[in-house]
């Protein structure tokens, strides 16, 4: 049962079956996305003792397509398959029209995430890659509005031009080594780079950026993400942007093996953690807020992670997990307080949180985890990233300035979230909630179960922590990545 | 395990309330019953020096109980008390009790941990609990006015404490161990501007949360719309774990002398906190006086007061050491005295506005002789304990050569001198309006606390040993000099103060002004219900002859270096965050060939960094 392929395969076969059968769509999903998440528990669990390989197609490596379950892309897997399971429930009587196509695509996303993240060749990386964008680019526009058409066209184009950049740097990879198997690439690789590598890199740093929703390549987020509904609004925040900022990763860190601190990708990460946050404050959509915040959040994560040292990258982990579990509160929430008052302006949900006690609670959690309280899961990320900018080696002057901007952010977070929970929460309240009853029973079971997470991991971080610390460790670790794939 | 026994206390009580909000009696009977407990056990740790460290969670968590830990549990748990018995007949908002209820005992309990933590890291964890749980009770109301006060304080204290968790990561590092005791020896052997970055990081968050000036400007608005039983455990305690921080900073943490961390020849931190208490303690004090709000006014003097307590423990010889700690805890008495005669005034008559109260002396006569118990304490006047406290810091601050300070506490405090007259008069004094005829004093059970505090203010004021004898066990603790006293004042040696003596005098004095008062026979007694004039036109409605807007020019300069300034800072900041975030929102303007090209221009930035490799 332990096999990464499973993940694949069942997502892509209750895909396609909602497809054809045309009915009991969302029992399907639900059904996978539940098997999935079973699946992926175990395949954490046996990837943190030794990682799991999987050669498909009969041939050796490096010529067949290879799955590779490191402890980093375990966790991953196990991220996408828990938001989905509860974007799927949430969504059970959110979605109300077209079922089919809905579920089949939001399994296609889930599909396509779990396979850029077990992908262990960039061509398959690259087809996963491509499901993941082009099931998002339809679900953006799933709501048939004129500007959720308008975002999804937008994220379209930007996202074809990313995948172009990705195939040119397959081509020049491919011209240069003739293979396509990652660890095969991997070993062909030393530092100085040739000039044809420095290009490739950045082609790939570039296409998968835009997924990763880095500034600048990130114009289409705060259109597309409050487009989407908000279930997919929640995995496209909570999980497709970490996706892309995996991609990134992987490439820069394990197959290209950089040393240290990667700077162009700092750089920009910082830029957009500043624009991000900054820009959320003004908004006044909560969706809209939200994705902007969002992006803030992949900033941070992006930034830390570029310092390239095994605490930065455990730290960057934990903010990683922290912002998939709280984001999708938040936009699973926003969705709740939709379904109910029709409007998401910010000066329209006047007391929705008090009519919807264990949401409005939710909703604070997912704030205070953001902003980085104790007692919830977002002070341990926030410690850790503190703690691992202090280890950091060499580059003191731009840690500080990192630490300088995370000082002022918090701030600035803190004060578009308070207004937000303080409207949510203010007497007299002017959101009217149609009574939904078991309707609204169903939507705040994910809601409440992703704010207790929050809690709960906050409460026992070294479960996280130590997850964290593996997956960081299987991100630098380049050697052992090429020994165990190409044996 | 003593330690362990008493944290858990509040912790239950919170978690019972939260499941046991709905029924009152047993909601009440619990807080009550919980809360005596805890001060039970507060008192019986006294003198117990213990220190454990339990591994919770993923945690070690370590305390340790000393006399200056064992001094904040003990207001801690006293006054908490007092609260909750008073609240229980309190009638504020019938609606989400629980959670209120739950709040304040969270608060209580992470106050309770703060004092008792032993290590920076269990400081700051409990420290942001406790601010989040504050932020609850301040928006308790759920007003517009209400959440963006809170947001104010909860977003000043956040950034606060990033800074303070950005200090303690680095100290984690350089110390090895965040324990108090590793960190001391570590900043007595490093370098003067390492030292001075500690300081000055974490002395931000305490001179936030201890309202200083010009860090305050949160807490009136966010204290004064909190239900009034609420201020005043607000104002009580919880700025004053601001004030736990820095006597935790200076006498633990740094175990020295201020006055050898120069920045210059003239300029030590001493100094600077020295003056930043002169600022809290006179204009604070001086805008209370402008207030035409009871609960305004008072917190107005929470903050001020705040002044008193650290200047005392800046200027930190023996005997300003113990006033200011001294202080804390008289202040802590009778402005929750102060607050229980307002709530009082407020649950009877519905309103704490000055201009629409007066005359309910006889209404309510023990709410009455709280405020003024409570008034005398604030105005440091004697017979009570307000007296002694700042007896101990005028004389200190004279003795230790900061004859300016000693300055500002004088002229702090004859702005409370004229603001708490204004203040008992418009409520107590004066003719009675009709509207209030029906008033009557309020139930035992919260004439109770206020009869416990009014005792307690007055003995403290006696027998001022009572707590100074505690107060020398911290001295000792911090390894100084501790003040020596006598039962009812301070010993010859250290300065010669009997406040049995002036009790005699004030006692015949009063006897003689009596005497005068009876045998002079020409009294008119007007009623309560009259009206009286001098020269004036009077109706029905205004019975009494008044004149207000005394002083014009002196609330202009309070305004223009109080109000004016901080709001303006604070609104400038919040107006340039929104033009960044304007302008930075243009970026994303929607048109896509403009998008193309950036991503394009950033192809080539990455291309072009990458060249340098």
């Amino acid at each position: 049962m332990v096999n990464p392929l499973y993940i694949l395969v069942s997502l892509v076969f209750f895909a396609l079956l909602i497809l054809f059968v045309q009915r009991f769509s969302k029992y399907f999903a639900l059904l996978a996305t539940a098997f999935n998440f079973y699946l992926s528990i175990n395949i954490l669990i046996a990837a943190l003792k030794k990682p799991l390989l999987v050669n498909l197609g009969g041939w050796k490596v490096p010529f067949c397509i290879s799955l590779f379950a490191s402890p980093l892309s375990a966790a991953l897997v196990l991220l996408v398959s828990l938001v989905g399971f509860c974007a799927v429930v949430f969504s059970f009587s959110y979605i109300e029209e077209e079922r089919n196509r809905y579920y089949a695509l939001l399994l296609l996303l889930l599909a396509g995430s779990s396979g850029v993240v077990l992908a262990a060749d960039i061509f398959n990386m690259f087809v996963f890659f491509e499901i993941l964008c082009i099931s998002s680019y339809a679900l953006v526009a799933y709501q048939r509005k004129a500007d959720s058409f308008e975002a999804a066209f937008k994220y379209l184009v930007q996202g074809s031009v990313g995948s172009s950049f990705i195939l040119i740097a397959i081509a020049i990879i491919y011209g240069l080594f003739g293979t396509l198997n990652l660890a095969h690439i991997a070993r062909h690789i030393s530092f100085p780079l040739t000039f044809s590598l420095k290009v490739a890199l950045a082609l790939l740093v570039a296409g998968f950026g835009v997924e990763a929703a880095i500034f600048p390549f990130n114009f289409w987020l705060p259109d597309a993400h409050p487009a989407a509904p908000s279930p997919v609004s929640a995995v496209l925040s909570g999980l497709a942007i970490k996706v892309g900022l995996y991609a990134v990763l992987r490439l820069i860190f394990t197959i290209f093996g950089y040393p240290g601190v990667f700077l162009p990708l700092l750089f920009l990460a910082l830029f957009t953690f500043v624009v991000g946050e900054f820009a959320a404050l003004a908004q006044g959509n909560l969706k809209r807020m939200l994705a902007y915040s969002s992006m803030g959040q992949i900033g941070l994560i992006a930034a830390v992670m570029s310092f390239g040292s095994v605490y930065t990258f455990t730290a960057g982990f934990l903010q990683i997990f922290n912002h998939a579990l709280a984001k999708s509160v938040l936009f699973l929430a926003s969705g709740v307080f939709f379904y109910q008052g029709h409007s998401l302006e910010i000066s329209d949900l006047k007391g929705a949180g008090r009519k919807n006690v264990l949401v409005g609670a939710a909703f604070a959690a997912g704030i205070f985890s953001l902003v980085g309280l104790p007692p919830f899961l977002g002070f341990f990320s926030k410690l850790a990233i503190l703690v691992s900018l202090f280890r950091t080696q060499g580059t003191l002057v731009l840690a500080y300035i990192f630490i300088f901007l995370i000082v002022i952010l918090t701030a600035v977070e803190a004060a578009y979230f308070l207004r937000v929970l303080g409207v949510l929460y203010q007497k007299p309240a002017v959101f009217s909630a149609a009574s939904g009853g078991k309707k609204m029973a169903l939507m705040q079971i994910p809601v409440v179960f992703l704010g207790l997470l929050l809690l709960g991991l906050g409460l026992f971080p070294q479960i996280v922590q130590k997850i964290a610390y593996f997956a960081a460790s299987s991100l630098l670790n380049k050697a052992a990545y090429i020994k165990f794939i190409l044996g | 395990m003593g330690i362990i026994k008493i944290l858990l206390v509040p912790l239950a009580a919170a978690f019972l309330l939260l499941i046991t909000g709905r029924t009152r009696i047993l909601r009440e009977v619990l807080a009550v019953g919980l809360s005596g407990l805890f001060l039970g056990l507060s008192l019986f740790l006294y003198g117990h020096e213990t220190s454990f460290s339990l591994k919770l969670f993923s945690f070690q968590l370590s305390f340790s109980l000393n006399p200056l830990s064992w001094f904040f549990l003990f207001m801690v748990s006293f006054f908490t008390f007092l609260t909750v018995i008073y609240s229980a007949r309190f009638d504020y908002q019938k609606n989400n009790l629980s959670w209120f209820h739950f709040a304040f005992f969270m608060k209580v309990f992470s106050m309770a941990a703060i004092v008792l933590a032993s290590d920076l890291l269990v400081f700051f964890i409990f420290w942001e609990i406790m601010s989040l749980f504050t932020y609850f009770l301040m928006v308790q109301k759920g007003g517009e006015k209400d959440f963006s006060a809170g947001a104010k304080y909860l977003i000043l204290s956040l950034f606060a404490s990033v800074v303070f968790l950005v200090v303690l990561v680095s100290l984690y590092f350089k110390a090895g161990s965040l324990n108090y005791l590793d960190v001391s020896t570590y900043l007595l052997r490093t370098n003067l501007s390492y030292t001075v970055f500690v300081f000055c990081g974490l002395v931000l968050a305490f001179l936030v949360k201890s309202a200083s000036f010009p860090l305050h400007y949160w807490l009136p608005d966010s204290y004064s719309n909190a239900p009034t039983t609420f201020t005043a455990f607000l104002s009580a305690l919880s700025s004053r774990m601001g004030l736990y921080g820095i006597i935790l900073l200076i006498y633990i943490l740094f175990s020295g002398d201020l006055s050898s961390f120069r920045l210059s020849h003239f300029v030590n931190l001493r100094y600077i906190l020295g003056v930043i208490a002169a600022f809290t303690m006179v204009i604070p004090t001086f805008t209370a006086l402008m207030q035409d709000d009871a609960k305004r006014l008072m917190t107005w003097h929470s903050i001020g007061q705040g002044g008193y307590m650290l200047l005392g423990i800046a200027v930190g010889t023996p005997m300003a050491l113990a006033g200011g700690l001294f202080h804390i805890i008289n202040y802590a008495s009778y402005i929750l005295l102060i607050f229980l005669g307002i709530g009082a005034v407020e649950m009877r008559s519905g309103t704490t506005n000055l201009n629409k109260l007066g005359g309910l002396i006889k209404k309510m006569p023990v709410s009455f002789l709280a405020v003024l118990f409570g008034i005398i304490g604030l105005a440091g006047i004697p017979p009570m304990n307000g007296f002694v406290s700042k007896w101990l810091l005028y004389k200190s601050t004279i003795a230790a050569g900061f004859p300016f300070l000693a300055l500002a506490a004088f002229l702090g405090t004859i702005g409370t001198i004229l603001s708490v007259y204004k203040f008992i008069h418009n409520i107590f004094l004066g003719q009675l309006d009709g509207s209030y005829q029906k008033v009557k004093e309020v139930p035992f059970l919260m004439q109770l606390p206020m009869y416990v505090l009014m005792v307690m203010v007055w003995a403290l004021g006696i027998f001022p040993s009572l707590a100074l004898e505690p107060i020398s066990r911290i001295q000792m603790f911090f390894g100084r000099e501790p003040l020596s006293f006598s039962t009812s004042g301070v010993a010859l040696s250290a300065g010669h103060l009997n406040m049995l003596t002036i009790n005699f005098v004030m006692g015949a004095m009063l006897v003689l002004a009596a005497a005068v008062f009876l045998i002079g026979h020409r009294r008119i007694i007007v009623s309560q219900y009259n009206n009286y004039a001098a020269g004036h036109f009077l109706d029905e409605k205004t019975k009494y002859n008044y004149n207000y807007h005394f002083y014009p020019t002196l609330q202009r300069f309070i305004d223009s270096c109080n109000k004016e300034f901080i709001n303006r800072g604070v609104d400038s900041i919040a107006r340039g965050a929104r033009q960044v975030s304007w302008f930075l929102r243009r970026i994303y303007g929607g048109n896509l060939n403009y998008y193309a090209w950036g991503i394009t221009a950033a192809f080539l930035i990455i291309m072009g960094s990458l060249w340098f490799y």
